[in-house]
């Protein structure tokens, strides 16, 4: 936990860096007269100071801390899976339209989360996607976008 | 009395057949808008608004308002079962209402949710009946400045909500205030950090950051490990599906004290609602016996909450029937359907109309009612929702919070906005940060600085608005008494020790 | 034989459009409404669909994107197929102003207008209980006590903002602070008495009406119907007015006889009474233009607001005066 507790705090510390320098591009302004990165300028200062504070209090501590960090991920891959194939339907949907990519989507979900039959994954994944199609685009009038197929 | 003479017009104007149907269509809208992710009750009032143009107005207005505290049941609803809030209001819900869920307790959880609101929202509607032109005019006392010192007020309290550290807890708020800083500028209409991205013109949209850092984090923190067969969300058997007597004892006060907090706060312009969750959470965290059982499924802070965002939903009434000001985008949109069927809305407007007036009170309690009669039962309903396997269940809910993500705007960047705060949202769990300080901030933030730069521009430059003005003034002493309070057990604590090392 | 090709190629090509234009609509149409739904524009646009889509046959497909005040909704209209079914909405802000505050992306001349029908009205409010009856009374107090009097405005560059800095560049300079009020709840800071006066949207009529404000002038051409007795800017001395009409507009390159069809359509919904009373209420005026008027009436309004943004030298940091 000290370790991540050290990086996360560096990381965050390295944010407000960046957001500080990019406040004052953008103008603070005076404490009577504040400007457009006035907040965010006090943010990232404030910021910078809770990180430099929480990586000193983390390293200088003696012992472990008493929260744990959660279990170790053996399957972190599929989450970077699961990330990648949401950006990529994100981008597919307005070519695809939202049956295709949504079938698409779910099938990889069913057959990533848990390794099913072929069959079942498709099988599952045309009845969600047609029941939502249903439920939200004619039922509740949401708009999907209809892709390159016309559908 | 006129009183009753009133409460007796109202519930004549509430039986006609009209009016009972549009109050039923209203809240069950609203209970359906609760639990659907991504639209709110501003997006289905907007959409049917224009349905009620030929409609005659007190149905109108019925209904609109039906569909408004209608959400306030639904939104608990996903908070609980899932982990996803459904609105601003529900966010606080999620905390020990999940907690509960996990535990088997999502019946409980649920019913004592809708019991309070009940309660709330009837209490609400006999403050709005008495003391409405009372408090009316508290509304207006409530200038940039004052605003300012609530919010400070709030975002001070947030770190109340911290589970594990509070500092995490501090950092967390500060983003969530920087990310409130993406967008166009308020004052000036310049963008700043968008990137040149055109879709964060208007800012980061909560919804894809709710579904995002709760919803999306929540099913990867699930799956990053082989998944049992029978492993589902529960940990333990569903034991009842009601609130215990146990449970009841443990709730009430929360329920009460919530009610009072919701309405009072409710009644303020922008985000009253939000604000009286979490500050009725942390009221309960303070004054209990057992604060570390917050978090973990203590029955209160689902109560609180709960009561508090169904009597701010009718607190809010209270400025827009009184004085004609609407104090958010719902109670815009009322003011719009007002205008619409050529109402007034004004301090005459009682006066005037008294049975809009009237059939409209008239109306809230027996939507109430409706809403618990319409909830109870599906209680039963939703929890079977959790004994969905997991396989299908996680899917499912990705493809639940992509849906309501994209049904905000229509745009794919809100689906790749959401995904990243999935990744975000997954590594802040790891990491051990939590997204609630953040998403409360986030909200908070951009009025704070509203108020924070309007003050500034009304006593130029002077920073002792703040405190002169006697309302401002004295919130602002609470703040600070309250982040003296916080720090006081640290202080202790060391004494504590240096006393330990000297002996 | 290339002449003759061309010339059934330039037969076909005449028929098509025109039968094409005589056909039209033949699907449904999506109008997209740059405004909040709880605004003027939104629910006026919405009465006076009812009933351009039984004059036209189809159906009109309404959505709203408020998003940068408009200019959201603008930028994605102006990518889109210029063949009548896509058509944008909303006040004139968009097209004539925000292009010229900040930048957008799209321009003015991606649009062709198709009428407007009315104008989008606003004034100067200050309190009942206000000591100044008049706009003169009033900017004189704020000329005697500078740095008293703070005004609010709904947003830095409006129309309402440029009225104030004009009277003030006419005056010599008057140092009245400006304080932006985004948001819904911008009703509040006036009737609460915590700012002097808003130079705002005519929605705040209602509360003159209930007597809790006083109305000192209005920015527009004519005078409010509902408030005879208050005079415009202009007859106070001051030549400004709010230009911002309420607009329906397609993409450039929209062919002319579609829209002449909805010129025309859009026109004959507006003698719905209903309307016209709504307008009315919401303190806007019913004004009509048609394509060709409110295309000249556009221009001349961007290049007259182009010249008093510069002459008043709105910087959008209201600090750095």
């Amino acid at each position: 936990m000290k370790t991540y507790d050290q990086g996360s705090s560096l990381f965050w510390l390295g944010l407000s860096v960046y957001v500080c320098v990019e406040s004052l591009r953008l103008g603070v302004g005076t404490l009577r007269t504040p400007g457009t990165g006035f907040m965010s300028f006090g943010g990232s200062i404030l910021l910078g100071i809770f990180s430099l504070a929480l990586f000193l209090q983390v390293t200088i501590k003696k012992g472990e801390s008493k929260v744990s960090p959660a279990e170790a991920p053996r399957l972190w891959k599929r989450v970077v899976l699961v990330l990648v194939a949401l950006l990529i339907y994100a981008k597919v949907i307005p070519l695809a339209g939202y049956l295709v990519s949504t079938f698409l989507l779910m099938g990889f979900l069913f057959w990533t989360v848990k390794k099913q039959k072929i069959w079942w994954v498709l099988i599952s994944s045309s009845l969600t996607t047609l029941i939502s199609y249903m439920v939200f685009s004619k039922w509740l009038n949401c708009q999907f976008p209809e892709g390159f197929f016309g559908f | 009395m006129g009183f009753f003479h009133n409460i007796l017009l109202g519930f004549q104007v509430v039986l006609d057949p009209t009016n009972l149907l549009f109050c039923f269509i209203g809240v069950l809208v609203g209970t359906l808008v609760g639990v659907l992710p991504g639209i709110g009750p501003v997006g289905a009032i907007a959409l049917l608004l224009p349905a009620t143009f030929k409609a005659p107005p007190a149905s109108t207005l019925i209904m609109l308002a039906g569909i408004y505290y209608g959400t306030q049941y639904g939104g608990s609803t996903t908070s609980i079962l899932v982990n996803i809030p459904g609105e601003a209001t529900s966010i606080i819900t999620c905390l020990d209402g999940y907690q509960m869920a996990r535990q088997g307790r999502a019946g409980p959880a649920l019913g004592i949710a809708a019991w309070g609101s009940f309660i709330a929202g009837t209490l609400s509607i006999v403050g709005l009946m008495f003391i409405a032109h009372l408090l009316a005019g508290a509304a207006l006392r409530f200038g940039p400045p004052e605003y300012f010192a609530l919010l400070l007020t709030g975002l001070i309290i947030l770190t109340y909500l911290a589970q594990y550290s509070i500092l995490k807890a501090l950092m967390m708020a500060v983003v969530g205030l920087l990310l409130g800083n993406v967008g166009l500028d308020m004052m000036t209409s310049l963008p700043r950090f968008t990137f040149g991205i055109d879709d964060l013109t208007d800012g980061v949209n909560i919804i894809p950051m709710a579904m995002g850092l709760f919803g999306i984090s929540e099913v990867l923190s699930n799956i990053d490990r082989d998944l049992d067969p029978h492993r589902k969300i529960l940990e333990t058997r569903i034991s009842n599906l009601w609130p215990s007597l146990k449970d009841w004892s443990e709730a009430k006060g929360a329920i009460l004290r919530g009610t009072v907090i919701g309405f009072c706060l409710g009644m303020l312009p922008g985000a009253g609602a939000v604000l009286s969750t979490f500050i009725s959470y942390a009221v309960e965290k303070r004054i209990s016996k057992h604060p570390e059982r917050f978090g973990k499924g203590a029955i209160e802070g689902v109560a609180a909450p709960e009561s508090a965002n169904n009597a701010a939903s009718g607190a809010a009434m209270v400025p827009l029937l009184s004085l004609g000001i609407p104090t958010n985008m719902t109670m815009a949109l009322l003011f719009a359907a007002l205008i619409i069927h050529g109402i007034q809305p004004g301090p005459l407007l009682i006066k005037n109309h008294p049975d809009i007036f009237w059939g409209l009170i008239a109306s809230m309690y027996l939507g109430n009612v409706l809403l618990l009669i319409l909830n109870l039962p599906l209680i039963g309903i939703w929890v079977k929702v959790l004994k969905v396997p997991s396989q299908i269940l996680f899917p499912l809910i990705l493809l639940f919070c992509l849906i309501g993500a994209y049904s905000v705007n229509n745009s794919g960047f809100d689906l790749i906005l959401m995904t990243l705060f999935g990744a975000v949202g997954y590594l802040m769990r790891r990491f051990r940060y939590e997204a609630a300080p953040l998403i409360l901030a986030f909200v908070i933030g951009p009025r704070l600085e509203k108020a924070l730069r309007q003050s500034l521009l009304i006593s130029q430059g002077s920073f002792t608005i703040f405190i002169t003005r006697p309302i401002s003034g004295i919130v602002l002493g609470c703040a600070f008494l309250l982040l003296l309070l916080n720090l006081f057990p640290y202080v202790k604590k060391r004494r504590q020790k240096l006393k330990d090392v000297e002996e | 034989m290339g002449k003759i090709i061309s010339l059934w190629g330039l037969l076909l090509v005449s028929i098509a459009t025109s039968s094409f234009a005589q056909e039209y609509p033949t699907k449904p149409i999506n109008l997209l409404i740059a405004n909040t739904p709880a605004g003027s524009v939104n629910v006026s646009l919405r009465m006076l669909a009812s009933h351009v889509e039984k004059r036209l046959g189809q159906p009109l497909i309404i959505s709203n994107n408020n998003a940068g005040g408009g200019s959201g909704a603008f930028a994605i209209v102006a990518k889109q197929r210029p063949d009548g079914y896509n058509l944008v909405a909303g006040a004139s802000t968009p097209l004539v102003r925000i292009p010229q505050l900040r930048p957008v992306p799209y321009k003015f001349e991606d649009f062709v207008p198709i009428l407007h029908y009315g104008t989008m009205e606003s004034g100067l409010f200050v309190r009942a209980d206000a000591p100044w009856k008049t706009l003169r009374e009033f900017v004189e107090y704020a000329k005697k006590n500078p740095g008293k009097v703070t005004y609010g405005v709904s947003g830095t560059g409006t129309p309402q903002h440029l009225a104030m800095e004009f009277i003030s560049m006419q005056e010599g300079g008057i140092q009245w602070i400006l304080v932006p009020m985004p948001g819904e709840d911008n009703s509040i800071p006036l009737l609460g008495g915590h700012i002097t006066a808003a130079s705002i949207g005519s929605v705040y009529t209602h509360h003159v009406t209930a007597g809790s404000l006083r109305l000192l002038a209005t920015h527009g051409e004519r005078r409010l119907k509902a408030f005879p007795e208050v005079p415009t800017f202009r007859e106070c001395g001051y030549d400004f007015i709010n230009e911002t009409v309420m607009v329906v507009a397609a993409p450039k390159g929209t062919p002319l006889p579609v829209i002449q069809k909805l010129d025309d359509a859009f026109h004959k919904a507006m003698d719905d009474p209903e309307f016209v009373k709504y307008m009315g209420t919401a303190g806007n005026l019913v004004a009509y233009r048609n394509h060709e008027e409110t295309k000249k009436y556009l221009e001349d309004a961007y290049v007259r607001l182009g010249k008093m943004i510069k002459d008043l030298k709105i910087s959008m940091e209201p600090a750095k005066k």
